[in-house]
């Protein structure tokens, strides 16, 4: 599989004497390859981004896409000679424009017959057919967030980047169009970025997963390994809730609640544990526990942990709980 | 090193950046030549501060405070009851309370000036009666007083414009939470609505005070010398151009004050003002004696800047008519057209050009390049007529000494077009700035994305979007050259006669009633201009 | 756009044509008058030489000559004053030119001595006066109108009009500085409002009753008298003229005057053009049409002048006006007087 598009030792740094907004980046994607970026807000997720579509220059490093040097010290392409697509959180459709122009518009090369193909063949594809004539506002949501994807795709772009795509949606449009995309985007073998702070977007789409912090890669890999191996408290943290645990040897694990479970208390590796809260919420109860010996907790204040609803408890009293690795 | 420095370079220059840089320069140059002297004290700086230089800044605060004033007290009203009330005339009343914009301030005073006559008898009688002391009190109150009415009904319009468009564009739903809280209609105004309306005030309010400081017609017609007057007295009378030149650099300090406290203003307006356009208010309805008061609070000042003054000049151009109009007067109006529409196109490309570059590269510098060289707007006409004409002398003596001296700048229209540009950049930059702001950038990056180049976003992208900010700019800047009069005056070529110069003319032989017809078409010509502004920018938009 | 562009670029090339041309001279002129039009025109018709305008401030258009220099298409300036023909010779922008027929025809006080400029009609700086309300004797000089029984009864534009700082400069000449300060002091407190207005709207005013004297040139009450508008008629021809010193100096005259630039190219036409405005023609349209005495003597003069009679002049230089024109707006500044 060859490489469609590489960072090599970028960084940038938007005012001189600020904080480098990305740095260090090496990262490398294949073709067809979907790559989740998550980070906190701030942690550099849309400079790499716009680094990568030619928004924005590099300080040092170089960009390459597809063995051609996009971004370095004696090179540059300009955003429209990469063929880079790019979809924007809030759509960035042309308000001015129809439904079909939008589409169309980065097309325009093509003879007026065969865009309409194209942006027949796309709308199609995102049930969108009929609507060519409209203009973007009188569609709904999700309609022009759809929109906005196939219309980065018409031009083919051998890399597409998604910020956000999803941000804006209501969480069970969000799980559709989630699907919409990745099956267009997989039909279409193209190489994705997806910006996003959502753990659901990277877990059900991406292949690998980066997470950024402070504009450096913290971690990368599939998003299942992030999930299951965090590298740090903040790794684990993007992913929802984690429980530290000190190990014997005073190692950092990162346990998830669903790992911990409870035994008897007679089990070996049984630790001590006083409910300090619970919240039912239906399917199961989440506990707030604190082990008896707080040091196993490091610098935590609770651990959390899923209960059954079968499972009765009462705030001050003990349980044993231990921890499960995953399987598989 | 050669990294570190071309680090530097790609983040600071742009290509784009090198036209707005060149023309920026190139427009500043006049008004730098005439600062350039500014440092030296002249031969009789000290005699104008021992003399005159306190009654020029006294009669010039006056007049700001009281112009300014008057001209919110007729605005602020109109705009608030045409935003809430729906009442007799109120859809005619909404559009045609700009039109004084449209009359010359100097042909306002023409109009006005007659009642400093039609008052002689009565002032006459005071001094029979009460003496002369009382009798010249009267008489400096009369002078100020109509000079004060004069000039905030024809400028009240800048400020009824902003404000009425901050009015309409106040969340509905504060309004109405304001009522909820047991804020009555009256109470709502003062505690809600003309708060979040201050930076418009402001913003209005600046333009009525440079128009009022700069002004040099309607002042001299009334005898109130300011510190324009000053200028041309201590240039011309004392033969003193230092002195003079630190006379207008003193008002281009008040004026980028005004201009700095403005911006500041603005600047707390994007807080104040989330954005989003509201939904159309459901105005509440006036009848009776309430409309009645509703349409008086617009028709005062629309008597005071617009019918009467119109009204005045129909009557005395109906009966001059068959003495004045002449065949030349179509060429006159078409001077006054071609230069007003080419110059107002030039300008409206380069506020676009700066712009835009601004927006690609939104680098400090660039920003105070394209701010600094629309300054132009804050110095007096004839100031910049100077500094133009001593450009373009060098000009012609550099392209005198390499051809054969047939060829020359000076006394072309080239020259006065490059004037109006110095004049009125910021007159087409700042609507063109305010609109190229409200287009979001992703706009932009997603066009760029797409394959299409900084030009072609431009033009399929920036430009049909601001197609209505555009056209605004343009008829602003045609409306002002229109009007213009110094410029034209000091840098016209032979034989040229525009509609201003014309009336001006007529109006300086003591032909008052003759210079109606020129000024009645200048005034029908800006007012059709204004009528097209309003269709675009006050009129809610899709 | 391509259509704009096409548009602006004829625009500019258009712009750009400023040749002159051999038969044609341009006139920088101060002069409003619609008289000018007529006399050009027939100038034009007499010998063939097409003459361009450029109206504007006189102060305006020296700054535009020295802008320009030697590439100034002007070939002549013309002002309404002698005072600043002086300041444009002064700054070097008149060239001196010899013409046997100007100077026997004006008198040498009205023209630059060098024939750097060339005064062609004349006006005299008078009092008009209410009938009712002045006794005859009352009238004397410029320097009576400081004695207090004028208090309240004078009016007279701001010191900002060239006519006022030309008077100022003669009686400057005449009296020294300090004399001329203490002089307008008096007369700034005699004066019945603040300075403001046209000269028209001073006699206007002494019309209506608001004051009793106003100093103002002649010719304005000449074009009161000869309005169309029945209202002037009555307020000109209610109105006293008297021209004051006649038993010293004599009154302040001034003259519209002109001058041949340094950068003209055609200063043969200019001196033409020059010759034809003290023409016989020209010098008897003066009086009839812009009210303004002719400066050729033995011109006919116009009933109405006739009316008001022969008077004494001062016989002051009049380049020494521009001299003292600095001077002159010192004083009124220093007395107050706007």
């Amino acid at each position: 599989m060859s490489v469609s598009l590489e960072f090599r030792e970028v960084a940038k740094c938007y005012t001189a004497s600020d904080q480098p907004a990305v740095q260090d980046i090496n990262l490398c994607l294949n073709e067809g390859e979907i790559l989740a970026l998550v980070g906190a807000s701030g942690s550099g997720k849309t400079t790499l981004l716009r680094l990568a579509v030619g928004l924005e220059t590099p300080d040092t490093g170089q960009i390459i896409l597809e063995e051609r040097i996009v971004a370095g010290p004696a090179h540059w392409v300009p955003p429209e000679q990469r063929g880079i697509g790019l979809v924007f959180q809030d759509g960035a459709l042309f308000p001015h424009l129809t439904v079909e122009a939008n589409i169309t518009y980065g097309i325009h090369k093509l003879s007026r017959d065969e865009s309409k193909a194209i942006a027949e063949r796309l709308l199609e594809m995102v049930g969108l057919s009929g609507k060519e004539k409209r203009y973007p506002h009188e569609l709904s949501g999700g309609e022009r967030q759809r929109l906005g994807v196939v219309r980065a795709l018409a031009p083919q772009p051998r890399v597409i980047l998604l910020d956000e795509p999803f941000g804006n949606l209501d969480p069970a449009l969000r799980c559709t169009m989630r699907e919409e995309v990745r099956s267009l985007l997989v039909e279409l073998k193209t190489t994705v970025i997806l910006v996003t702070h959502d753990p659901g977007d990277s877990l059900a789409i991406a292949h690998r997963t980066a997470v950024l912090c402070d504009g450096r890669i913290d971690q990368i890999g599939t998003p299942e390994e992030i999930y299951r191996n965090p590298k740090s408290e903040y790794c684990a943290g993007l992913f929802g809730p984690a429980n530290c645990l000190v190990d014997n040897s005073g190692r950092q694990q990162w346990v998830r609640p669903e790992q911990l479970v409870v035994v008897n208390k007679n089990q070996t590796d049984a630790i001590e544990t006083r409910v300090v809260s619970f919240h039912r919420t239906g399917r199961h109860t989440e506990v707030a526990v604190r082990p008896t010996n707080m040091a196993l907790m490091g610098d935590q204040k609770i651990w959390l942990l899923y209960l059954d609803s079968t499972h009765t408890v009462e705030e001050g009293s003990d349980i044993w709980v231990t921890w499960n690795p995953f399987r598989g | 090193m050669v990294a570190e420095l071309n680090k530097y370079l790609r983040r600071e220059l742009d290509v784009w950046s090198l036209p707005t840089v060149l023309l920026g320069f190139l427009l500043l140059v006049p008004l730098f030549t005439v600062a350039i002297g500014l440092g030296d004290t002249g031969p009789k700086w000290d005699h104008l501060k021992s003399t005159v230089l306190s009654g020029y800044v006294f009669n010039t605060l006056l007049l700001v405070i009281l112009v300014t004033t008057l001209a919110t007290l007729f605005a602020v009203p109109a705009a608030w009851v045409i935003s809430v009330f729906e009442f007799p005339g109120h859809r005619v009343f909404a559009w045609v309370l700009i039109l004084p914009l449209a009359i010359p301030t100097y042909v306002s005073a023409f109009v006005y000036f007659q009642f400093t006559e039609a008052a002689i008898p009565l002032l006459v009688k005071i001094r029979n009666v009460w003496g002369i002391e009382v009798f010249q009190c009267a008489e400096i109150a009369l002078r100020y007083g109509l000079l004060t009415i004069l000039m905030a009904s024809v400028l009240y319009p800048y400020i009824y414009i902003s404000v009425r468009a901050s009015f309409s564009q106040q969340r509905q739903r504060l309004i109405e939470a304001a009522h909820t809280l047991g804020h009555g209609l009256w109470s709502v105004f003062f505690s809600v609505a003309l708060p979040l309306a201050r930076p418009a005030l402001v913003g209005g309010g600046s333009l009525v005070v440079m128009e009022v400081i700069n002004d040099y017609g309607a002042v001299h017609f009334f005898g109130v010398p300011t510190l324009t007057e000053g200028i041309f007295r201590t240039w011309f009378g004392l033969g003193d151009l230092s002195s003079a030149l630190r006379l207008a650099g003193l008002i281009m300090l008040v004026v980028f004050t005004i201009l700095f406290f403005e911006r500041a203003e603005r600047g707390r307006a994007r807080y104040a003002d989330p954005g989003h356009r509201s939904k159309t208010r459901t105005l509440r309805k006036l009848s009776g004696l309430q409309g009645a008061l509703a349409a008086g609070l617009c028709l005062i000042p629309l008597t005071l800047g617009f019918l009467f003054p119109t009204g005045q000049l129909v009557i005395w151009a109906y009966r001059s008519w068959g003495k004045v109009f002449r065949t030349e007067f179509a060429m006159h109006l078409a001077n006054s057209f071609m230069l007003a529409i080419v110059a107002a196109l030039v300008l409206t490309f380069i506020a676009l050009l700066f712009s835009y570059s601004v927006k690609l590269h939104p680098v400090r510098w660039l920003k105070s390049v394209t701010a600094i060289s629309a300054l132009g707007y804050s110095a007096p006409g004839a100031v910049v007529a100077v500094g133009v004409m001593v450009v373009i002398g060098s000009l012609d003596r550099m392209i005198a000494s390499v051809g054969d001296g047939a060829f020359m700048l000076s006394g072309s229209l080239l020259v006065i077009g490059f004037a109006y540009c110095v004049r009125f950049l910021a007159v087409s930059l700042q609507p063109v700035n305010g609109g190229m702001s409200r287009i979001c950038g992703s706009l932009d990056e997603a066009s760029r994305s797409l394959g299409r180049g900084k030009l072609a976003t431009l033009w399929h992208i920036n430009i049909p979007l601001l197609r209505g900010t555009l056209v605004a700019a343009f008829t602003l800047v045609f409306v002002d050259i229109l009007k213009e009069l110094p410029l034209t005056m000091i840098l016209r070529p032979a034989n040229f006669e525009t509609m201003a110069t014309t009336a001006f003319s007529l109006a300086k032989e003591g032909r008052i009633h003759e210079c109606a017809v020129p000024s009645l078409i200048l005034l029908a010509a800006g007012g059709l201009g204004l009528v097209t502004i309003h269709r675009l920018i006050l009129t809610p938009q899709r | 756009m391509k259509k704009k562009i096409t548009l602006l670029v004829s625009a500019a090339l258009f712009c750009l044509s400023t040749f002159t041309l051999a038969d044609e001279i341009t006139l920088y002129s101060h002069r409003h008058y619609e008289y000018d039009k007529v006399l050009f025109k027939k100038f034009s018709d007499e010998t063939g030489i097409k003459v361009n305008v450029v109206k504007a401030g006189a102060d305006e258009l020296i700054e535009r000559l020295k802008a320009e220099g030697d590439n100034s298409e002007a070939d002549l300036l013309m002002t309404v004053d002698a005072g600043r023909l002086q300041r444009a010779k002064a700054a070097g922008l008149l060239q001196p030119v010899e013409s046997k027929l100007l100077s026997e025809r004006i008198p040498a006080a009205y023209r630059d001595s060098e024939g750097s400029w060339f005064g062609v009609s004349m006006r005299a700086r008078i009092l008009a006066y209410a009938k009712d309300r002045v006794e005859l004797g009352e009238l004397k000089s410029y320097e009576d109108l400081a004695d207090p029984k004028w208090r309240g009864r004078i009016v007279v534009r701001s010191s900002s009009n060239i006519y006022n700082q030309s008077l100022m400069a003669s009686i400057i000449a005449e009296h020294g500085v300090d004399d001329a300060r203490v002089w307008a002091q008096a007369v700034r407190k005699n004066m019945a409002r603040p300075p403001q207005g046209s000269d028209r709207d001073q006699i206007r005013a002494v019309a209506a009753g608001l004051a009793d004297v106003a100093i103002v040139n002649t010719y304005y009450v000449g074009l009161l008298i000869n309005s169309s508008e029945p209202k002037d008629q009555t307020v000109g021809k209610g109105t006293g003229i008297f021209f004051p010193n006649q038993s010293d100096r004599g009154t302040h005259v001034n003259v519209s005057g002109v001058g041949v630039t340094k950068a003209s190219k055609n200063s043969e036409a200019a001196i033409r053009f020059i010759e034809f405005l003290v023409s016989d023609e020209a010098q008897a349209g003066f009086p009839q049409v812009s009210h303004e005495y002719p400066i050729v003597e033995g011109a006919p003069w116009s009933g109405l002048l006739d009316s008001w009679g022969e008077f004494k002049t001062d016989s002051l230089e009049l380049g020494r006006l521009g001299e003292l024109n600095a001077a002159a707006v010192t004083v009124f500044n220093e007395a107050g007087w706007e």
